[in-house]
């Protein structure tokens, strides 16, 4: 199958939540069932990070200016990384990498251990204590599978959320960038095409990638590279100490301990 | 024959208790280390392997915490044993002990005292380890139970992870060379492993050629030799 990606566009979006309310429906994610569990966030973000029951959320990046709040819009859910820190973290091998180029966390065989929820550069899968699972966006592979277009695209009512075969989207991306510069945003920025190996998301952001709140070069981080390196090492050192001592055991066989050397004398 | 008491039945409860707890960590802990073993067993089976291993990890911390509580004075006295400046003897014993090690049919070793000086080393980078591995262990803990509520930063937590497997595989190799060693599978150390796991008893003979200056001060004072 073709590498997939959805392709958002940050000038065509309004904000209207459309996209964070299909995924929740589609994905039968719950909200807060009582009043008080809503957290008031004093701002249209709401809420104001992902969470293991909405995978999707539209940020809102209020800037102060004179004619009053200019808002830069961004969708925020998993990126569906090629150099995915979090399947190089998982170590029960519960995170894969579909064909279609999804990241996709296996709840059956996810134990709970949070290895990713650390590793993503973009902290965003989120732990559930109720059952002691890591959940994140799986870029509707039921839906895929079934030749229909993630719960979010669909929904889009103005054209912000696109989706279809990879070099399709890069394409629309970057005839997005021209169209925005032609219309005097200078500072608008193609993300995901080449950042961490290329995402299966993609974004045109209007005013720069700053403004809308994304990590400019993200990296699989130093750490999760150094740690995920130990296992090969430690796997040398165990074999090269086993081996050792094994060759000092054969060295060793008949040994007597009064048939040793005692010719040697200590130097003082 | 006559025999040296070198280990009390203290010492060998708490290495016991170490044991167990050492070995369970470290077969629990492969399940997540090696990824075919994550692989080839059930989620239950790599639940309950890490409920043990916190368990053990709690004996493995709390046993020496107790030491150090219970004989403040014991547990100064011993680590000072490890502080000694070294002799000539000791530098001779570390020139010598790769060569012993490959051809200890050739090899004679110098004398030495109640700790070799090679064994400083080795326990002096076991309880460095120890306590960096204890210290990660328990953020790793800290950051996965609910019912503390603490949301340690990403970067803190990826610095564990690292921190916890790099000071495993440098307690791993030192386990397995331990257990080569003090379990008496190299040859010139045979039987050495009834000094914790049996009565804690050496014989005069085995303590001189391990232990010479240990040996004589013990053969001196006679306050535990035996004779059986
Ligand atoms: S954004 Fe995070 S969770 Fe999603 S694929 Fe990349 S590293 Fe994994
Ligand atoms: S929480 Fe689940 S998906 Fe995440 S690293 Fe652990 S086992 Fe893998």
């Amino acid at each position: 199958m073709a590498e997939m990606a959805i392709f958002y566009d940050s000038s065509k979006c309004t904000a209207c939540k459309g996209c964070q309310v299909a995924c929740k429906q589609w994905n039968q994610l719950p909200s807060p069932l009582t009043a008080d569990k809503f957290e008031y966030t004093k701002s249209y973000q709401s809420p104001l990070e992902t969470n293991p029951d909405t995978w999707v959320i539209m940020t809102f990046d209020e800037v102060d200016q004179d004619i009053g709040v200019e808002w830069n819009f961004m969708r925020r859910a998993c990126f569906h990384c090629t150099d995915a820190a979090c399947l190089q973290a998982c170590p029960v091998g519960a995170i894969s990498k579909r064909d279609n180029g999804a990241v996709v966390i296996d709840s059956e065989k996810c134990i709970g251990c949070q290895y990713c929820t650390n590793a993503c550069p973009f902290d965003i899968p989120k732990w559930k204590e109720a059952d002691n699972k890591t959940r994140k966006c799986w870029l509707c592979q039921d839906r895929l599978a079934n030749g229909r277009q993630p719960a979010c695209v669909t929904t889009c009512p103005t054209g912000a959320l696109t989706f279809g075969e990879r070099t399709e989207m890069v394409a629309t991306a970057k005839t997005a960038l021209d169209e925005a510069k032609a219309k005097g945003f200078n500072d608008a920025e193609v993300y995901g095409v080449d950042e961490l190996d290329g995402m299966h998301v993609l974004f045109l952001a209007h005013r720069g990638l700053e403004a809308h709140g994304l990590i400019r070069d993200p990296k699989v981080p130093d750490m999760i590279e150094l740690w995920q390196l130990l296992k090969p090492l430690g796997g040398a050192a165990f074999a090269a100490v086993i081996g050792g001592l094994g060759i000092s055991y054969l060295t060793g066989i008949g040994y007597k301990r009064e048939e040793t050397d005692e010719s040697e004398e200590v130097q003082k | 024959m006559q025999y040296i008491q070198r280990h009390g039945k203290h010492a060998r409860t708490v290495h016991w208790f170490h044991t167990i707890s050492c070995i369970s960590l470290f077969i629990t802990g492969l399940f997540l280390y090696v990824p075919a073993f994550a692989g080839a067993l059930s989620v239950d089976t790599l639940q309950v392997g890490r409920l043990v291993h916190r368990i053990a990890a709690a004996i493995f911390i709390g046993i020496p915490l107790i030491g150090i509580l219970v004989k403040p004075s014991a547990t100064a006295h011993k680590l000072k044993e490890y502080v000694t400046p070294w002799t000539s003897e000791d530098k001779e014993f570390m020139k010598k002990f790769l060569k012993y090690m490959f051809s200890p049919k050739t090899t004679h070793m110098p004398k030495q005292g109640r700790v070799k000086s090679g064994q400083k080393l080795a326990d002096g980078a076991i309880i460095i380890f120890s306590i960096l591995i204890a210290i990660s262990g328990a953020f790793m803990w800290i950051n996965v139970s609910p019912a503390l509520d603490v949301d340690f930063s990403q970067g803190l937590m990826r610095s564990m992870y690292f921190l916890h497997d790099g000071s495993m595989i440098v307690l791993g190799v030192l386990l397995i060379a331990h257990i080569f060693l003090g379990g008496g599978i190299f040859q010139p150390y045979r039987g050495s492993w009834r000094l914790m796991f049996g009565n804690g008893k050496v014989s005069v003979a085995d303590a001189k050629y391990h232990w010479g200056f240990w040996a004589d001060e013990e053969i001196k004072s006679g306050k535990n030799v035996t004779e059986e």
